[in-house]
């Protein structure tokens, strides 16, 4: 791609008095003050929310420049799709200079949801069968079974992403736990415990993108998107909300959207030198770690034990926390990983800066029903 | 082709079985039951799955789940997993043993709920199966 990151900001992450939709604005303007330029020169925008209204509106106090701004909802991937709708419209000469922005503010607990909306009967939820959290952990639960992994693998993924969101300003869970106390708390869908998921949450999030060519004349500090891609399930995976599956399974959009991403860059898993990935529980963040080819299905373990994962680590993976540490805001989640990305190999990343002048920056999202968007980012 | 009418609940005609149904050019086997086939768009014809199983995969829900989730007002935590029957598998509640005493692998046997007033049957659970006679 011929694509540059000029500017990020992010609105902290956690529950705040303000709705959702100041949340993104804030985010928004920190982006562009971050990127020094002015909203007029925005060619083109997206963005996203799931529960705090829609994204365009927020032109009403951005300035009503007549931009064109496109309204996503994807899921999990609402920040990422918007991403990829602003690099393709810079890609495609449509605009030099565009604002991705996502933002949201839930209700506590896991989200209820409308069997309808998902093509689904009613008995399905009445029967106490559509909740998300047991998806996760009946994924998790197979995983392990078929690879042979101690569970306590998921308590030593938690423990490193929330010390790095005790070091992390802006995140949520401020809190460092051993991973004695992750495995001792309440199980809420065996094998996960309490501390191991994500909660909804509330934050904002945005980036200004430009050319790669103009990014040279606005910013010295400017991070290349070498690839963005973007792939949706095949026949036989394994998703949420699923009253059967199929005989045979198949790899999840994950594998598909990061060997493409890969590709696309012309690098290896093994030349990343941090990555963030989609943690909506510990077990996701496991299974991603092999779905996105940092190492072989069942061999996780070599790449997290010993704080591998961590900051200082082997690989480090969600140094501001990722979403155990953040929670997540659905239209904000794919955004902040891209802005702490960015702000790694930048070299901004404070306490949490991962060492040595990262060069490789590696993001994934994962979401229902079924979609990933994978991007390798470079200095 | 399968008939997908809403009312007429989870149960196969005169079995004591689920309703699936099969892809009339692929093969792939689904449940519930649908018109068209989600592999492949071809139509589908209805089948009977079969009542006995192992278990893949199964989670505790140890917290009350949100509308429209209709259980007893006294919350007590139950066990969902997905069932293997060969050709497809089957998610639903299972039954017949503490909540925490299952294992991948352990077989099962269908169980379907009482029908209502129209003679449809919408619940199912999948009970411990210690090989006794069916």
């Amino acid at each position: 791609m011929s694509v540059s990151i000029i500017g990020v900001g992010l609105h902290p992450f956690g529950r705040f008095d303000i709705t959702g939709r100041e949340m993104g604005l804030i985010a928004a303007r920190e982006a562009l003050a971050d990127a020094g330029v002015e909203w007029e020169q925005v060619g083109f925008a997206a963005g996203g929310s799931r529960d705090s209204g829609y994204a365009a509106a927020l032109v009403s106090e951005l300035g009503l420049t007549g931009v064109p701004f496109m309204q996503v909802y994807n899921g999990c991937g609402t920040a990422g799709s918007a991403v990829l709708a602003c690099a393709q419209a810079i890609e495609s000469g449509a605009a030099e200079i565009a604002l991705a922005v996502g933002f949201d503010k839930h209700a506590r607990g896991a989200f209820g949801s409308n069997p309808a909306d998902y093509g689904l009967p009613m008995w399905y939820g009445r029967d106490g069968m559509m909740v998300t959290t047991q998806f996760f952990a009946l994924k998790t639960q197979r995983y392990l079974h078929e690879h042979g992994l101690d569970e306590r693998l998921l308590g030593e993924i938690t423990a490193t992403e929330l010390h790095n969101s005790s070091l992390n300003p802006n995140a949520w869970r401020r809190n460092a736990l051993s991973v004695d106390e992750i495995m001792d708390a309440q199980m809420v869908n065996d094998p996960l415990t309490s501390y191991m998921f994500c909660s909804p949450s509330e934050g904002g999030a945005a980036v200004v993108l430009a050319s790669t060519e103009v990014a040279r004349t606005i910013s010295d500090r400017a991070v290349e998107v070498r690839s963005l891609e973007f792939r949706t399930r095949r026949f036989g995976t394994f998703e949420v909300f699923n009253p059967w599956l199929a005989a045979e399974l198949t790899d999840s959009a994950t594998v598909d959207a990061a060997s493409a991403a890969f590709a696309a860059a012309g690098c290896r898993p093994n030349d990343v030198d941090v990555a963030q990935l989609q943690d909506t529980e510990a077990g996701a963040a496991l299974m991603h770690l092999a779905e996105c080819g940092f190492c072989d299905h069942g061999e996780q373990a070599e790449l997290i034990l010993d704080g591998g994962l961590g900051v200082h680590g082997r690989l480090p993976v969600n140094t501001d926390g990722g979403l155990i540490g953040n929670g997540e805001p659905i239209g904000a989640s794919g955004l902040r990983q891209i802005v702490e990305c960015v702000t790694q190999l930048q070299g901004r990343a404070g306490e949490r800066q991962v060492p040595n002048d990262p060069e490789i920056g590696f993001t994934q999202v994962y979401g229902a029903p079924g979609i990933s968007v994978c991007a390798v980012l470079s200095r | 082709m399968a008939d997908t009418s809403t009312a007429r609940g989870l149960a196969a005609a005169d079995h004591d079985a689920l309703l699936g149904a099969r892809c009339t050019a692929c093969d792939v086997q689904i449940f519930p039951a649908q018109a068209a086939c989600p592999r492949c768009g071809a139509p589908t014809a209805d089948c009977a799955l079969p009542e006995r199983g192992v278990l893949w995969s199964w989670t505790v829900q140890r917290f009350r789940p949100k509308p429209p989730y209709e259980g007893p007002d006294e919350f007590e935590p139950y066990v969902v997993g997905y069932v293997d029957l060969g050709d497809v598998k089957v998610e639903g509640r299972l039954d017949g043993r503490p909540v925490d005493a299952w294992t991948i692998g352990d077989s099962v046997r269908l169980e379907l709920g009482e029908p209502d007033d129209d003679g449809a049957v919408w619940t199912y659970r999948w009970i411990a199966d210690d090989g006794g006679a069916s």
